[in-house]
């Protein structure tokens, strides 16, 4: 049974990024980001394993789950949410990123994830159940 | 919550179930082998002491990313947390239900030799127990030996052997 409840924030006329961003990937990424989650699901401490990093400094408040696809080009993404959890248990996908070396594709994804966690703790937008 | 459903609609495109079965095995043979030491050894050092390997080796096998772990590997790492560590293929249908499933308390609870051995000289499994493998569940519903009647406990290899040598049996 799953541990965790993973949700993703939706903005106003259903904008949900990170599910934008899930359908915009090739399907290869997609099954390996559902790969990642389904083990993130199944472990109890985020904070004991590579797969998540709890952000700090500028962007302290954000989590980042952190996954590849093998290549060649070997791809790594950075799919971003809130933490900590706000609801125990409950990690809140903002939107998703690759990582190339150290340029982040968008390359403001941290500040609009930083926005978006604002904006969700000013009571803007609803959270659903991520699928 | 992820449902079977949920997963099942996904695999029906067969470039995604590749890449998500994949993506899995790698990821959750990895996250077998930390959820079983963590639960049975403690640290990495003393995985890799028992599997005689390095600690680098342990840790690599735990990096959900890593993904080119050798048979051999595995199988010194499960014979250094004594247990056994089986491959099989499965249709998609398990898949999906292994993916809803997964958790760190379905692998935590496997025992050791030592541990199920024990448990099988006071609570021998039937027959159909093995077959359907489910001992755990069925322990004490009927005897081991399914061409007789007596119940008998099952033994280790050495007691069996003893009690070939002593003439009396040991399954």
């Amino acid at each position: 049974m799953a541990l965790w409840r993973i949700m993703a924030y939706h903005l106003a006329g259903d904008f949900c990024p990170i599910q934008d961003w899930y359908a915009a990937q090739d399907i290869e990424v997609q099954a390996a980001f559902d790969a990642a989650l389904t083990t993130l699901n199944a472990t109890a401490d985020w904070s004991d394993t590579w797969q998540f990093k709890e952000l700090t400094k500028t962007h302290a408040g954000l989590g980042e789950i952190r996954f590849k696809l093998d290549g060649p080009p070997i791809r790594r993404f950075r799919p971003v949410g809130i933490w900590p959890p706000i609801i125990p248990n409950e990690f809140i996908l903002l939107l998703g990123c690759e990582k190339n070396r150290s340029v982040y594709i968008p390359q403001d994804a941290f500040t609009l994830a930083l926005a978006y966690k604002r904006r969700w703790e000013q009571g803007e937008g609803e959270i659903h159940d991520y699928i | 919550m992820i449902t079977f459903r949920d997963i099942w609609r996904k695999l029906s495109h067969r470039k995604y179930r590749e890449q998500y079965a994949l993506s899995l095995l790698k990821r959750s043979v990895a996250f077998q082998i930390k959820t079983l030491r963590k639960k049975h050894c403690g640290s990495q050092a003393i995985l890799a002491e028992r599997s005689q390997l390095t600690q680098g080796v342990v840790s690599r096998a735990e990096d959900q990313e890593y993904g080119n772990l050798t048979f051999n590997t595995v199988g010194r790492i499960a014979a250094g947390l004594d247990m056994a560590f089986i491959g099989k293929f499965v249709p998609w249908s398990e898949l999906a239900k292994f993916s809803r499933d997964l958790s760190e308390d379905q692998f935590a609870n496997i025992p050791t030799f030592e541990e199920e051995n024990t448990s099988l000289q006071t609570d021998p499994p039937t027959d159909s127990s093995f077959q359907t493998g489910n001992m755990a569940a069925s322990q004490g519903e009927t005897e081991f030996n399914s061409g007789g009647t007596e119940r008998k406990p099952m033994g280790t290899v050495e007691d069996q052997a003893k009690m070939a040598a002593a003439g009396t049996g040991g399954r």
